[in-house]
């Protein structure tokens, strides 16, 4: 044979042409599909930034959640400014003090009322110095003479009369505003957000680990130990579990966040232990398990090694959706008023602190709920998009 | 299936036994008791107080008198409500709670059902989006922040609904809203995965593959197996909102029994709190029966899988 | 599917209006209506079962006592007039002819029932230690089933003569027969139902009041409508409170705004301070109480009377008070405003503030104390504990009071809180280090405060134990003349507050929103709320 008619062939074409499948893990896969749900990934970005917010976010101040300014209590996000002379700029509380501010929205300082006439409805404010003295007049709208005035409030200040406030700027000192003693509103939603984040994570923790081992000995079991076991399971489903949340709270008394962990942590486990026994019952008749048995794999190792993996999809699924209810859970319990020990708030307490002044200082309430809100959208649908994503059965090219 | 049923009916009488035993010697362990007020009542006094309630009986003893009483349907006076008895509270409370609860579940199933399936049906479309959305968005709030905010503006600002109380068809609505909120959004989307699911089971594609329009395939054939877990989860639910919520009830000023879940803990009435207990226990075991009755008629596989067991 | 769909769709917009079709019936328009929001379910409101305000606020417009007090001034009631013999032991009640609201006579024979009944144990009133502090013959030793009632120092001498016999000369007791637990019942309607039954069922109940019940929804609201038989009818001009049980403050308030409410007995208490700049219909009451914080003195910690001086001086009771902002007094000493003494004039303004300025100007002196105590800038001093029990007022005042501790000691303070009933507990055991207490007086006397800190008192939560102030107090309570039983009283405080085994904060106020329309009612200070004279003018 003539060598020339033979040609070498460059090897690597020939594998660029066959095509092959990458191969993928399970991990891969998931994180792969779960790229594709938007709303996951912005529930994924919600979480990731709700983090950051209460765990870096105090790490940027050096205020504490627990500084207090009585002077600037109750001071609102943003600031309608009374423009007194060139420079002075006052702002008015809803119940009536007077606080300097600048221009840029600086609170400065708070005049002392040096003169009141409650029955004719005027206040004489002055500064530390004296040099300032401001007179309100806030009978307007109030006494029977006065009612249909275009404006309620006159503020005098060296003879001129000032009946609008001219000037809108946030609050520099107090971003959220703040609260009834002068507390930093942002640093409390911050330190809130470690609060109830923790009190969610470690409690859905705890629900996992006993849900997940109780679970799996049950379905693993079978026969009675799974009937008992699930038989008391039914039990715990049918007591008013939030009266036991509270019998726990009050026997342990309130001693941090530790009481709040424990109480929800055994006593929604339930939920879980459930879920994975249904898992587990469905694999452990699948033929890879009756492999490990007849190769003589212990029965935790087959638990540990072979059922819980399978089943890790659902299980994920169900702690990211455990986690905004234990959020949810902590902040009725503190509406009860059981929560978390003074003066450590969490997002519940802020909330329900913030609910009875909800006509005056309505920014009190709406950004710890704004808090819950986005917690809980986050999660949530973090959770609708990995439970597509970690489906099997979804495991398709 | 009659022995069935038989059997499953005295295994609830025995939970709400249990369940009222255990409840009954926890509620007993924590500290405090049902006269302990604003001004603490001296020792002496305090002993006479109680000799009159048979608190100072010996443990055992006030367990059996008050096992006694369950049975014969007597749940003993109340202790934060002289003269008043324990049945004379439920009686005058549970109509209250049960029907703003009728309504909450009426709510849960005709909206949460369908907006569940129509969010299948359009998986992955903007409407889906948009509708899961709008469902998450109700599980968002606490009850206590919306029912609050439903009162300042609805009732305050706007003064289209009464500021409280059950006083007529309107004033239903924000109670409704607060108390089915979150298991609204969660059946639709519970029936939203369920029925994804089935969506892509063989047999639906064979339903289609023989020539049934698409209406009569998911109607006929995809409702009606999508709807087996919300059934599962609405039992507890139906449960639990007919028994109240002491968020709701507060808020709303409704003369129910959902407050006397927090309120009998802290006053340590202790009739009411086994009161509260064996009804929630009661209604709960029932619905779990409910359910499966429901399950028997709904899929037949159910029904063989029991009789092979 | 979609049939049942509709027809539930339809059944969920029909039922509401089908089961409220029927609208509550309009008011008849000459009719005088009074609606009031009381702000709870009263546990009780038969006089001599009662304990708590909200059922004093029903029963002050229900019953009628021997007299009448409103605003610390006592008046005669059922009672016309009343002679104490001269050794001050006998006091004798003429009574007025008067009738029951089921049109019976109402003789002295009723009081000595309602009396007799109160205090025995088989009654099992909370308040029947009250008897106490009455010294009436007998009165306590009977309440503990050690007599039995028939030896009770009280005696119906005629249908409208009652005799009172005590074992000391006790001025106050005339006033103390205003407050609720001595008003009288009627035997045939107590023993018509259970213990306490009749109170609440219109259809067995009876009182001698300006007003009667005749309705009560158990977590809803009851109904008061004028009493004919009352004796004073002619002058009651209300012919019907409706009265609400709303715990919700903010969902009462708002329905106060919307015109639902003439009277609220709470309202949010973020709303206090506009309401007090706005609103003339406000009211603020001083209360007779105080609220403090208890040393635990059995602590080595606590035992440096300069500590506590320093802890003491280290509290701004003024910012503390600007932000309840319910009109409360600061509190220098532990009487509060409102006890005239023997020469007439206020207790709390002679008694002084005994060195210790309610504000922050002595902030640097409790900083030196301190440091002389041998913990400069709180250097060395252990760690504690602040206890309260569960309330959002509470927490605020613990709040504070942590941060000036914090800020101007230096001292490392965490708050605890405990449900009331375990916090009660925790108290009464000395199981803590810092707690708080409030005490509000039932009779008007200064020694309702100062006796809870003789030794082996109740309510001695500090564990105060000084033979110096049990003498004192204990000669003020055997005092014959006034002079006597205030100066002891005046050196009694004078000792509490040297040795401060408490911090007191503020004196408790009691607020109320009437609305324009309401006139003429008036307050008790140990009662409550008296609408018998008072007019709705919409």
């Amino acid at each position: 044979m003539d060598a020339s008619k033979f040609v070498i062939i460059d090897k690597s074409t020939l594998i660029d042409t066959e095509p092959v499948r990458q191969s993928l893990t399970y991990w891969q896969d998931a994180w792969r599909r779960l790229k594709k749900h938007k709303p996951a990934i912005a529930g994924l970005i919600g979480v990731i930034f709700i983090i950051l917010f209460g765990f870096a976010g105090p790490l940027l101040s050096s205020v504490s959640y627990s500084d207090q300014d009585v002077d600037f209590a109750n001071l609102p996000p943003v600031l309608n400014l009374y423009q007194m002379d060139e420079d002075i700029y006052v702002f008015l509380t809803n119940d009536y003090k007077l606080i300097q501010v600048s221009r840029s929205g600086m609170v400065l300082e708070k005049y002392k009322r040096i003169e009141q006439d409650p029955v004719n409805k005027i206040y004489t404010y002055a500064n530390a110095a004296r040099d300032i003295e401001v007179v309100l007049d806030f009978s307007y709208n109030l006494l029977p003479g006065k009612m249909d005035s275009p404006y309620d409030y006159t503020l005098t200040y060296n003879n001129s009369v000032v009946t609008e406030s001219t000037r809108r700027v946030l609050n520099k000192k107090y971003p959220f505003g703040s609260d009834i003693v002068g507390r930093n509103l942002l640093i409390r939603v911050m330190y809130g957000a470690r609060i109830s984040l923790t009190v969610a994570f470690v409690a859905s923790l705890v629900n996992l680990f006993i849900g997940v081992f109780y679970g799996s000995i049950s379905a693993y079991e079978g026969g009675r130990t799974d009937i008992i076991m699930m038989r008391i399971v039914d039990l715990l489903n049918s007591i008013p579990l939030i009266l036991y949340v509270i019998l726990i709270m009050v026997v342990f008394g309130n001693r941090g966040l530790w009481t709040m962990i424990i109480a929800l942590g055994s006593v929604y486990w339930v939920v879980m232990a459930r879920l994975v026994r249904g898992q587990v019952l469905s694999l452990k008749e699948q033929e890879f398990v009756l492999a490990a048995r007849a190769l003589g794999v212990s029965r935790n190792k087959i638990i540990r090694n072979h059922l819980i993996p399978n089943a890790i999809g659902p299980i994920i699924v169900s702690m990211t959706m455990m986690i905004p209810s234990a959020v949810f859970t902590e902040s009725f319990i503190s509406f009860i008023g059981l929560g978390v020990s003074a003066p450590m708030a969490s997002w519940g307490t802020l909330a329900n602190d913030a609910l009875s002044g909800l006509l005056s200082y309505p920014y009190q309430l709406f950004f710890p709920s704004l808090a819950i809100a986005v917690t809980m959208l986050s999660f949530n649908m973090l959770g609708d998009g990995l439970r597509d994503a970690l489906d099997p059965r979804l495991r398709k090219g | 299936m009659g022995r069935y049923f038989f059997r499953r009916f005295l295994y609830s009488l025995l939970t709400i036994w249990l369940i009222a035993s255990v409840t009954f010697f926890m509620m007993h362990a924590i500290p405090g008791g049902p006269f302990t007020r604003e001004k603490a009542i001296p020792d002496e006094i305090l002993r006479v107080i109680e000799a009159k309630y048979n608190l100072d009986a010996p443990l055992y003893e006030q367990y059996f008198d008050y096992l006694k009483g369950l049975v014969t349907f007597d749940l003993g006076p109340s202790f934060q409500k002289v003269g008043t008895s324990v049945n004379d509270l439920i009686v005058a409370g549970f109509p209250n709670t049960a029907k703003v609860g009728f309504f909450a579940i009426l709510a849960i199933i005709v909206i949460g059902v369908p907006v569940g399936i129509v969010s299948a049906l359009k998986q992955n479309k903007p409407l889906d989006y948009i509708v899961m959305f709008g469902a998450t968005l109700g599980v968002t709030i606490p009850s206590f922040v919306i029912a609050t905010v439903y009162i300042y503006i609805f009732a305050g600002k706007l003064g289209w609904v009464p500021p409280f109380g059950l006083r007529n068809a309107v004033s239903y609505i924000g109670p409704m809203i607060a108390l089915s909120g979150y298991s609204l959004s969660f059946v639709a989307r519970l029936t939203r995965s369920s029925m994804l699911e089935i969506l892509r089971a063989d047999y639906i594609q064979t339903a289609r593959a023989n020539g049934l329009s698409e209406y009569s395939v998911i109607a006929k054939h995809a409702v009606k197996n999508a709807v087996i877990p919300v059934i599962t989860y609405l039992g507890p639910t139906i449960a639990a909102i007919m028994t109240g919520s002491f968020v709701v009830e507060r808020i709303f000023a409704i003369p129910g029994i959902g407050r006397y879940f927090v309120e009998s803990v802290t006053n340590r009435d202790y009739t009411t709190i086994m009161a509260v207990t064996v009804l929630y226990a009661t209604i709960y075991v029932f619905m779990v029966l409910l359910v499966d009755i429901a399950y028997a008629l709904v899929d037949p596989r159910i029904r063989f899988e029991k009789e092979k067991a | 599917m979609k049939r049942t769909l509709i027809l539930a769709l339809l059944l969920a917009f029909i039922m509401p209006a089908a089961l409220f079709a029927a609208a509550e019936a309009e008011a008849v328009e000459e009719e005088m209506v009074l609606n009031w929001n009381l702000g709870a379910d009263p546990k009780t409101i038969d006089p001599g079962l009662n304990g708590a305000t909200d059922g004093g606020d029903i029963i002050a417009n229900t019953f009628e006592g021997l007299v009448v007090e409103r605003n610390g001034v006592v008046k005669p009631g059922i009672a016309k007039s009343w002679d104490v013999s001269a050794d001050g032991k006998t006091i004798t009640f003429h009574l007025r002819e008067s009738k029951w609201s089921d049109g019976s006579d109402l003789t002295a024979h009723d009081f000595e029932y309602a009396w007799k009944r109160a205090l025995a144990p088989e009654t099992a009133s909370e308040y029947s230690w009250l008897w106490e502090y009455t010294n009436v013959v007998n009165s306590t030793a009977a309440s503990m089933g050690e007599v039995p009632v028939d030896e009770v120092g009280v005696k119906a001498l005629d249908d409208y003569t009652l005799e009172v016999k005590l074992v000391a000369p006790t001025p106050y007791f005339v006033s103390l027969t205003s407050f609720y637990h001595f008003g009288p019942v009627k035997q045939s309607a107590v023993e018509a139902g259970p213990e306490g039954a009749w109170a609440k069922d219109p259809s067995i109940y009876v009182s001698n009041g300006p007003f009667v019940l005749t309705s009560y929804v158990i977590g809803d609201g009851l109904t008061l409508e004028k009493n004919p038989y009352f004796w004073d009818a002619a002058n009651v001009q209300i012919d019907k409170i409706n009265v609400k049980f709303i715990d919700e403050a903010s969902t009462a308030y708002t329905a106060y705004n919307a015109g639902d409410f003439d009277f609220l007995n709470d309202v949010p208490p973020a709303e206090v301070p506009k309401l007090i700049a706005e609103n003339p219909e406000y009211y603020i009451f001083p209360l007779l109480g105080t609220y403090y914080y208890n040393f635990n003195m059995d602590l080595d910690m606590f035992q440096d009377a300069n500590v506590r001086r320093a802890l003491a001086l280290s509290i701004d009771r003024e910012q503390i008070v600007e932000v309840l902002a319910g009109g409360q007094v600061p509190a220098p000493g532990f009487v509060p405003p409102g006890f005239p003494d023997h020469n007439g004039e206020d207790f709390f303004e002679t008694a002084g503030n005994y060195g210790i300025e309610t504000d922050d100007s002595q902030f640097a002196e409790a900083k030196k104390l301190l440091a002389e105590a041998g913990y400069p800038d709180g250097k060395g001093f252990p760690k504690f504990v602040l206890m309260y029990n569960t309330s959002e007022g509470h927490k605020l005042v613990a709040e504070m009071v942590q941060e000036m501790w914090k800020t101007n000691l230096g001292l490392d303070v965490s708050l605890e809180n405990q449900e009331w009933a375990v916090f009660q507990d925790t108290r009464k055991a000395g199981d803590y280090e810092v707690s708080r207490g409030g005490w509000i007086t039932d009779f008007l006397d200064p020694s309702g405060l100062l006796a809870i800190f003789t030794e082996g008192n109740a309510y001695n939560d500090p564990n105060f134990n000084n033979p110096a102030y049990d003498a004192a107090m204990n000669r003020a309570l055997t005092a014959t003349t006034d002079a006597e039983h205030y100066e002891a009283l005046y050196e009694a405080q004078d000792i509490l507050m040297t040795e401060l085994p408490v911090v007191p904060v503020y004196h408790y106020t009691d607020a109320m929103l009437s609305s324009p329309a309401v006139k003429g009612w008036s307050r008790s200070q140990l009662s409550g709320t008296d609408f018998r004279y008072a007019t709705v003018n919409r």
